[in-house]
């Protein structure tokens, strides 16, 4: 590389290489550091591997397909997650709206309750699902119950957070002009924001429904119902042959609900 | 996020659209045909319903008392210095799999953007190998790791290093496709190859976005190395998963409020270098 790199260009166009040298050594000590203490040694890794082209092998090559239509098997698993995913996305998309409308800017003359909400709202996004999910086992017993609850009250975070920002961003002109007219705090709500923002937050619901399914497949981890609760039960018992077919039911589900929303969501914008 | 910031502007003189159309009224019987099945008892659906949680809340805030200290009651403190080395382990799967993972999906990321792919298989495939490893959920894959490689953090490295590679490579060739092609055709006057291009070209502008899309990428795997002790991959949840077994209030009250103090510090951290950066 020649020395005079960047020479005659604007301040701005010049190549940073002193942040870029911080950022390479920085992150350099955290890697060294967080790879203190993993005990990794080359036929560790080695046998891993084995071992996973042998689990693969068994899981999509010879997979147990009398699984899917069994008893208390994939499509029964599968379809409690969708489940615990619409009943927990509907809760949060109607609970977000007290907490949208209170961290809107626009809506108060003063700052004070918007800087509540969002704060509140963030703390809610920050809290993870499955503490959530976990509490909730402990409360009301284990189940598909407590995981609604957990997607449920986790999702008011992120959509209360969306549902806030696009009614800053409604037209002033025509909340003014329903002043103007003598309207309402209530009817300019009404009448001016909400035909205005509700596309977008059905848009936000679904994007949201995309992500819940994720977490609905993985809180049975902890023991919140769903297809994730199934895949731990047949890990114990190692069945390998099964397990291949839940992998494959779980990317099928996520794969067809992106899709659907996606589709959705390109007509509702 | 796919969330519109602004409106474009309107036309005076078009006409407005229905405020529901029909195709909104067969939507709207759907939802609430899914919600009702959904809720319907457990053989059919989950048997969600409003009356249970009201007649199950004291039980949740008794659970919720008993995770915070009284003073007969007070948080065994001694259980500290576990926790602690605990939660550096999660700390050190999270930071090792998001550097390891963003590394590898940079060179990836080129290789799946339009306008840097050699050629349109080389683009499909990459692409579609993307979509692929991110339907995959963390947990699940560390459940999975943690059955070839053994119990420990080495799953858990191993499993989030793959979605923090798919996440990143994902954001990261969708922002490559929109940079400013003018450096990348002058590389290419000047007789530049591809590889030339992407580094002379592509990446000082797009250097930014791919260090805020690690850290994002980081917060996620922070909460999901919390719980990899669940399925046997390390971290702080093989402590919470025993104690809340166990009923240990105290100390699951502890280790829960360690994570979301941890969680909100990194948050926040990261959250504000991410602002700055783009």
């Amino acid at each position: 590389m020649s020395t005079d790199h960047g020479q005659g260009l604007p301040p701005g166009a010049r190549p940073a290489y002193g942040v870029a040298i911080g950022y390479a050594v920085l992150t350099v000590a955290a890697l060294a550091w967080s790879l203190s203490g993993i005990e990794v040694s080359p036929e560790r890794i080695m046998r891993g591997f084995g071992q996973a082209g042998h689990l693969l092998t068994m899981m999509f090559l010879q997979p147990d397909w009398s699984y899917v239509a069994k008893e208390d098997g994939l499509l029964e698993g599968l379809r409690q997650s969708v489940q615990i995913a619409a009943l927990g996305t509907a809760i949060a998309a109607v609970l977000a709206i007290p907490f949208g409308v209170l961290a809107a800017r626009n809506l108060y003359p003063l700052p004070i309750a918007p800087l509540i909400g969002k704060q509140l709202l963030n703390l809610i996004r920050t809290f993870p699902e499955l503490l959530l999910a976990i509490a909730f086992i402990k409360g009301i017993g284990p189940g598909a119950f407590a995981g609604v609850l957990a997607i449920g009250i986790h999702s008011i975070g992120m959509m209360g957070k969306l549902y806030a920002e696009r009614i800053e961003t409604t037209d002033k002109g025509a909340l003014e002009s329903l002043r103007a007219a003598g309207a309402s705090p209530l009817e300019v709500f009404v009448f001016g924001i909400v035909p205005e923002v509700l596309p977008d937050f059905l848009s936000f619901t679904l994007y949201r429904f995309d992500l819940n399914i994720r977490s609905a497949t993985v809180l049975g981890i902890v023991g919140a119902g769903g297809i994730g609760e199934k895949l731990v039960f047949q890990q114990m018992s190692s069945n390998w042959h099964t397990i291949g077919v839940i992998v494959m039911g779980i990317i099928v589900t996520i794969l067809l609900v992106d899709f659907i929303s996606g589709k959705l969501r390109a007509k509702l914008a | 996020m796919s969330a519109r910031t602004a409106r474009p502007e309107v036309a005076e003189t078009e006409i407005p659209r229905p405020p529901f159309p029909w195709q909104g009224w067969i939507a709207a019987v759907a939802v609430v045909g899914l919600l009702w099945w959904s809720s319907m008892p457990p053989p059919i659906g989950t048997g969600f319903n409003l009356r249970e949680v009201v007649e199950g809340w004291p039980q949740m805030q008794v659970f919720f008392q008993r995770l915070f200290p009284t003073p007969d009651r007070p948080w065994p403190l001694d259980y500290l210095p576990q926790i602690v080395n605990r939660m550096t382990e999660t700390l050190k799967i999270a930071t090792a799999a998001s550097i390891f993972g963003a590394v590898f999906a940079l060179p990836f990321a080129m290789l799946a953007a339009r306008n840097l792919a050699a050629g349109r298989i080389v683009y499909g495939f990459g692409r579609g190998l993307l979509n692929l490893i991110r339907t995959i959920p963390d947990l699940v894959l560390a459940a999975l790791l943690a059955s070839a490689f053994g119990i420990g953090p080495l799953p858990g490295v191993l499993a989030l290093t793959i979605f923090t590679f798919g996440v990143v490579a994902k954001l990261l060739s969708d922002t490559i496709e929109t940079v400013d092609p003018g450096p990348q055709e002058a590389i290419t006057a000047a007789g530049g190859n591809r590889i030339q291009q992407a580094l002379f070209a592509v990446f000082p502008q797009v250097a930014p976005d791919f260090v805020a899309y690690s850290l994002y990428a980081f917060e996620v795997n922070i909460r999901a190395a919390a719980f990899l002790g669940y399925v046997g991959a390390g971290g702080i949840g093989m402590i919470l998963n025993r104690d809340v077994k166990f009923f240990n209030y105290g100390r699951v009250g502890l280790i829960i409020t360690t994570i979301f103090v941890t969680v909100l510090i990194i948050d926040t951290v990261s959250t504000t270098i991410r602002r700055r950066l783009v």
